[in-house]
């Protein structure tokens, strides 16, 4: 450690640092944007909407335990199996695994938080307040009823009048807000923000499969975010993309969900392979066998999941081309899972394995998962595939996969994990009661229910009559699930007890050799005393002293003179030092961001439409008030902790976490204007009844004048950006003033367009996707020039300047996507279908 | 940040690159599938010996031969780099098994253009 600054933490550091990252007390916690208190937040609600799943799915088996039951009417049934897919996909899978990364990845990354700390806290409100909303559908009895996945006609307006496919489309819509945030922030800490020395061939595998997973969520988010915005217009304000006589087609949302859905097997596999990976080495007393196998597994799973979503619609009438080509991927994806599923049995094999707690439930994924992707195999075949469509066979599948790679794996790493966070050991005995019990329990009732799919019961009936084969095995299956039902309460209580009564734990209590248990139990909020250097892949067991020399303040940023949160900001493949972060703090921004659009959503809901306009433009100006204050500022830029290292602050830099930030987030943006492409082009040529104009819909001379002015103003925009970054800022307010203009004359001008377009866009699917098109740019246009305008005033205050010249370069990629996307819409959208008149 | 940065063999670019000439083929032989079908569909009588079968065949085996390429290159700089420079051996070594993972499934992916009719 020759270049680290030696110092050691005394008392009043220690007491410093700990008053720096403290949350508000009393009312004030609501502000907290601490990476420890979010993902506790987020994992404590994801487990409470577990329960409420739960008890779901207990209702479900006793109606199904006994053929001809009428303990639960058809609708409400119908509303009890879709509320309890949804709520354990959307509401606990993801948001738990999220809590979980949220939680851990500073930690392991040996940093003292996230990069996007208020982005996490907001992520949080949107999912707690999206998750409110749709359960409150469930408590006025107008619940969803057309399965979790929502498929059209049936949940269209027609079959479904009532507000409960409303209450899905903007309640998942709101909490996906939440999977997006925690997609960018957990991308970008990950690349930027890692201990010096960590470089990417040392970084924690469940890093790896994080990292995955966060860009699987960048990407495969948004075509079910599409996909609910076009589902909701049509059913609101009569835009037929899903309606054949107008032009639409049913089959469009059953693409976008799925293109969406199966990925998201795979988001939610990804995290607890992590953990798998994780504790498989620890309790194995050795390295995981083949880590670079293991790397390459999670990218190609990463992959190879995009190209997968067809295989959910293998009966749909399908060209059997199309069906062999995805039948091949589904089983392809199988290569990278045992890729994985072989290293960690190598590991165990190698190893000298330890059967404490965690193992045990890792032992039961091994059994359940490895059986679960099997039965997936059969499914990616298409004779097999069409003769179990939607009987319980899938159902079992589901389960298996889901339950096996994703439940069981939680259970480990909360117990595994649960020292940490408490600083007390769980009950072995009740624990492995709670294991037992589950496990024991989940197979009567999953594995029996292949057999009852196989004897061909479909699933979603909310009653059988007797006498077809599938009495006895319902009633198994249903005697099963209570049977994991008290497991499950088992392990809860064992969770909730062990806060009281649990044992001491030892300092490192698994013996493990990443970072997060070189901190104290519990750890501080600012996690790190100093932050440590790297050297291996397992750096516990490599320098068994590093916890005492971090303690004492033999790492970087011991000293916290500045008063900021101060954090190193590193290379992303090396982990070099390159700068020093200041974190915002503590912020009401976040809460009162997600209540204005929680407003949204339910004015929404109620169809109160110019109070939906006042609080989305009260959400927008908040978020505008936001983004201002966490811009740079005129405190001292020096940091006195590093001043012997020099280093720049990112407000002084010209590339930073921020940047990196918009990119991610533009790739996000991107997916969703793929996935409308892909719906323009599906209906163009799978609809039976499209129909589009002769002449397009909009001049194309002006459409190319109103890109002229874009093209100028991008060109404007990248002048002084450049010029900024090489130290220039002579007339830096008046270029900006002059790009505003511009980017305002676009802006008009593609609004005067849009006003004077004869679109028909509630009998036409053509003239619905020009509208929401139309739309998708003017936003993009219209925030283009609001950032600009900021950009311009923020000059005015020397928060901008040739000393300052970072915030211009976060703003530029913003400029250079609109573009693209306005050319590659006017081309697509509005030239190219002048030329496919004569093929219709 | 110049192009020719990232397509040197050692930049963490690499580690997707091949995955996403993959997913451009997939997406190519997909969406050019469907959009042949709709408007010049071979006739069905020739089965899997027809025009469009040989140009999916044969876009899928330029891809391919792309792939190999850059495997090629990527592991021959993974055994040239120096010892010291080990993340950037692990983005070589991990990249050139992704270009080949990614040709396996481009040829696993294209056989069944070979024996099964393109548009029914």
């Amino acid at each position: 450690m020759t270049d680290m600054k030696k110092a050691t933490a005394s008392a009043a550091d220690i007491n410093k640092l700990a008053q720096i990252w403290a949350n508000l007390p009393g009312w004030g916690s609501l502000a907290a944007v601490n990476h420890s208190t979010i993902g506790l937040r987020f994992m404590v609600t994801g487990m409470v909407f577990f329960l409420i799943g739960g008890v779901l799915a207990m209702l479900i088996r006793t109606q199904l335990a006994l053929p001809e039951q009428s303990i639960l009417s058809a609708d409400v049934y119908g509303q009890l199996f879709s509320m309890h897919g949804s709520v354990m996909m959307f509401l606990f899978a993801i948001p738990v695994l999220e809590g979980l990364a949220i939680y851990l990845i500073p930690k392991m990354t040996g940093s003292r938080d996230l990069l996007f700390p208020r982005l996490s806290a907001l992520g949080y409100y949107c999912y707690l307040f999206g998750g409110i909303i749709i359960m409150f559908s469930l408590v006025l009895g107008i619940a969803p009823a057309s399965g979790w996945f929502m498929y059209t006609p049936l949940s269209s307006s027609e079959f479904s009048p009532g507000p409960g496919s409303d209450f899905w489309l903007l309640g998942i819509t709101f909490v996906e807000i939440s999977a997006m945030a925690a997609g960018i922030e957990l991308t970008v800490s990950i690349l930027c923000s890692r201990a010096k020395g960590m470089t990417l061939s040392r970084m924690p595998l469940f890093c790896w499969y994080i990292l995955v997973m966060a860009l699987m969520i960048v990407f495969g988010f948004p075509p079910l975010i599409l996909a609910s915005i076009l589902l909701e217009l049509e059913r609101a304000a009569g835009m037929p993309f899903f309606t054949v006589a107008a032009g639409g087609d049913p089959l469009l949302w059953q693409h976008l969900f799925w293109l969406f859905g199966h990925p998201e097997v795979y988001i939610i596999f990804l995290p607890a392979a992590g953990i798998v990976s994780t504790l498989i080495p620890v309790f194995s007393g050795r390295p995981i066998v083949g880590y670079r196998w293991v790397v390459i597994g999670i990218i190609l799973t990463g992959f190879i999941s995009f190209g997968l979503w067809v295989h959910h619609m293998f009966t749909v009438g399908i060209p059997q081309l199309a069906q062999a080509f995805f039948s091949v991927a589904s089983m392809l994806v199988a290569v990278p899972t045992a890729i994985q599923v072989f290293a960690w049995l190598a590991t165990l094999w190698y190893g000298k394995v330890v059967f404490r707690l965690p193992m045990l439930w890792i032992c039961g994924f091994l059994l359940i998962f490895v059986c679960g992707g099997l039965t997936g195999v059969m499914l990616a075949l298409v004779p097999f595939n069409w003769q179990v469509h939607d009987t319980h066979f899938v159902v079992a599948h589901m389960h298996y996969v889901l339950v096996g790679g994703m439940f069981f794996p939680l259970i480990a790493g909360l117990y595994y994990w649960l020292p940490l966070v408490s600083g007390r050991m769980p009950s072995e005995k009740i624990g492995r009661w709670g294991f037992w019990l589950t496990f024991t329990g989940f197979n009567l009732t999953f594995l029996l229910m292949h057999l009852t799919g196989l004897l061909g019961m479909p699933r979603r009936v909310y009653t059988y009559e007797a006498g077809l084969g599938w009495d006895w095995l319902n009633l198994l299956s249903s005697v099963g699930s209570f049977i994991m039902a008290i497991g499950v309460a088992m392990v809860l209580l064992d969770l909730l007890l062990h806060f009281w009564f649990g044992k001491r734990a030892s300092a490192n209590p698994w013996q493990a050799d990443t970072l997060e248990w070189a901190l104290d139990m519990p750890p501080a909020q600012y996690n790190f005393a100093s932050l440590p250097l790297v050297t291996s892949r397992q750096p516990l067991w490599h320098d068994p002293t590093l916890p005492q020399r971090i303690a004492t303040g033999e790492g970087g940023m011991a000293n916290s003179a500045s008063g900021r949160r101060e954090n190193w900001g590193t290379s992303a493949v090396s982990a070099r030092v390159e700068r020093t972060l200041h974190l915002p703090g503590n912020s009401w921004w976040p809460l009162y961001s997600a209540l204005a659009l929680a407003v949204v959503c339910i004015s929404l809901l109620c169809r109160w439409y110019p109070l939906a306009l006042l609080a989305a433009a009260g959400a927008l100006v908040l978020l505008l008030c936001w983004s201002w204050d966490n811009g740079a500022n005129l405190q001292p830029t020096a940091s006195p902790g590093d001043a012997e290292l020099a280093l720049p602050l990112e407000s002084q830099s010209t590339d930073g976490p921020g940047r990196w930030g918009m990119v991610v987030t533009l790739l996000a943006n991107g997916a969703l204007f793929m996935a409308l492409l892909f719906g323009w082009f599906y209906l163009w040529t799978a609809a039976p009844q499209w129909s589009a104009p002769a002449d397009g819909p909009l001049p194309v001379s002006l459409l190319l004048l109103c890109g002229v002015l874009a093209s100028v103003a991008v060109w404007q925009f990248n002048r002084l950006s450049v010029q900024l970054a090489a130290g220039q800022d002579s007339h830096l307010q008046r270029q900006l003033w002059l790009c505003v203009l511009t980017g305002s004359a676009h802006f008009i001008l593609l609004l005067s367009l849009f006003i004077m377009a004869p679109l028909a866009y509630t009998s036409s699917a053509h003239d619905a996707v020009i509208m929401v098109i139309l739309l998708y740019l003017l936003g993009h246009a219209g925030l283009a020039v609001i950032l600009t305008m900021l950009q311009a005033l923020r000059v005015a205050r020397s928060y901008v300047s040739k000393q300052r010249p970072y915030e211009p370069q976060v703003v530029k990629p913003f400029w250079f996507y609109y573009l693209s996307v306005y050319w590659l819409s006017i081309g697509l959208f509005f030239i190219l279908p002048l030329g496919w008149g004569p093929l219709l | 940040m110049s192009w020719r940065r990232w397509c040197k063999p050692g930049h963490p670019a690499q580690l997707v690159l091949g995955l996403s000439l993959w997913g451009i083929w997939f997406i190519a032989m997909y969406a050019g599938l469907s959009v042949v079908c709709q408007f010049v569909a071979p006739a069905p009588q020739d089965g899997a010996a027809n025009w469009l079968s040989y140009a999916l065949f044969g876009l899928t085996l330029i891809v391919l031969a792309l792939l190999l390429l850059l495997a090629r290159r990527g592991w021959r700089y993974s055994q040239s780099v120096q010892q010291d420079s080990r993340p950037q051996r692990f983005i070589a070594y991990v990249s050139t098994v992704l270009y080949l993972m990614a040709a396996l499934a481009t040829l696993a992916g294209a056989l069944p253009v070979l024996v099964l009719p393109p548009c029914i």
